[in-house]
């Protein structure tokens, strides 16, 4: 799902390399001031700025591991990997809750205008990005994403179930502080309809009810103690 | 003596006639009288023998009899005693049987009041499910198709206010 994304990404990269052979032998500081200008999403220029040469070859190698093969490639703790966790739970995500579900109905033409209000860079990664959210549905980038961050960081599976379609401002705050409760998750947002109001949250098996239905529920159990 | 001769008396007669009734006299006394009395004085002794053995048993059976007595007495005592501690004892049981029987009365009839408040809970029970089956049914319908699409948006923001506190 993301081999298209990471060849960009490295070709970024790598392009950006190539223009600064020395960038490895500076500080820190000196790095970040070489990535200022660089059409890049802010984890990566981190995750470039404070990375060493041999490791970042071996990440290099571990992402041509993925892009070969997603399922056997070890990505626990992978700095560069955490930088595309980062990315995705961060910035994606709040661009992809921005879209609601009728987005998903659209024709394409429509839809790609959707997207390129969303993502207006026009560099080749941000082009990958417009065709994930294009291509695929919510549901597989969820799935896809929440396999990708248990598997970089171990995050918790959160989930979010509310009865209607979440208005993005809300999205973005639920999706916020969930993010800064379980770091590095992908809160996946559903709609049952049979939750009537309210709000139902999973994480990692635990749920914490606080919907309509299960108030009715409540009450009606209360009552026929 | 020629007087004496002349009255009939002759007194070698008359000594003949003494000395025969000496010789008599000694040979009853020595024949008939000593074993008479010696007879009778057996015949006195065996008496009083006889006496002092009667005087001896009847003693000894009046003290049997006295013994007896206080056997008889004392095995009167004894089996009053045991009739008196049969009739506690079978007070006892009795009351023991009694109180017994009055707890497995109690039991049963508590049982029975139980099983029969359980089967009268149940009807209820069921009873209660099925009306609250009922009144869930209706109040689900009701609120899943009535509330306005604003009041669930707010009910959504109320909840998750509520799960951040």
């Amino acid at each position: 799902m993301l081999n298209d994304f990471l060849t960009a990404l490295t070709h970024e990269m790598v392009r950006f390399l190539a223009a600064h052979p020395d960038f490895f032998e500076g500080k820190e500081d000196a790095r970040e001031k070489a990535l200022q200008n660089v059409r890049m999403p802010a984890p990566f220029k981190h995750y470039l700025a404070h990375r060493k040469s041999e490791d970042f070859m071996e990440d290099m190698r571990l992402v041509v591991s993925y892009v070969n093969s997603a399922k056997l490639a070890k990505l626990e703790g992978n700095a560069f990997f955490k930088a595309v966790v980062e990315f995705f739970t961060g910035a994606f995500a709040a661009k992809l809750d921005k879209l609601n579900s009728d987005f998903y109905g659209f024709k394409e033409k429509d839809q790609w205008t959707v997207v390129q209000e969303l993502i207006k860079s026009d560099s080749h990664v941000a082009g990958t990005l417009r065709e994930l959210l294009i291509r695929r549905t919510y549901q597989e980038l969820s799935a896809g994403l929440v396999t990708l961050t248990q598997r970089v960081v171990g995050a918790a599976y959160v989930v979010v179930q509310t009865p209607r379609e979440v208005d993005s401002e809300l999205k973005k705050e639920i999706r916020h502080d969930l993010v800064k409760e379980n770091p590095l998750s992908f809160p996946v947002f559903q709609i049952n309809k049979k939750l009537i109001g309210g709000i139902r949250i999973f994480k990692d098996g635990d749920v914490n009810d606080q919907s309509w239905v299960n108030r009715v529920q409540q009450f009606i159990s209360l009552s026929s103690v | 003596m020629d007087k004496l001769s002349s009255l009939g008396i002759d007194l070698g007669s008359i000594l003949f006639y003494l000395v025969n009734t000496g010789v008599l006299l000694v040979v009853l006394t020595y024949f008939l009288y000593k074993p008479l009395l010696k007879i009778i004085d057996d015949r006195r002794k065996h008496i009083a023998d006889s006496i002092e053995e009667s005087n001896r048993l009847r003693s000894e059976f009046e003290k049997t009899l006295d013994q007896a007595k206080q056997d008889r007495e004392a095995s009167e005592e004894q089996l009053r005693e045991e009739l008196a501690r049969l009739k506690k004892y079978t007070e006892e049981e009795r009351a023991k049987l009694t109180a017994d029987m009055d707890e497995a009365r109690s039991n049963m009839l508590q049982k029975a009041q139980e099983e029969i408040d359980a089967a009268k809970a149940g009807l209820l029970k069921d009873a209660e499910k099925d009306v609250m089956a009922l009144m869930s049914k209706i109040i689900l319908d009701i609120v899943q198709n009535k509330v306005p699409e604003k009041v669930i948006q707010e009910s959504i923001k109320d909840a998750w206010k509520q799960y951040n506190k």
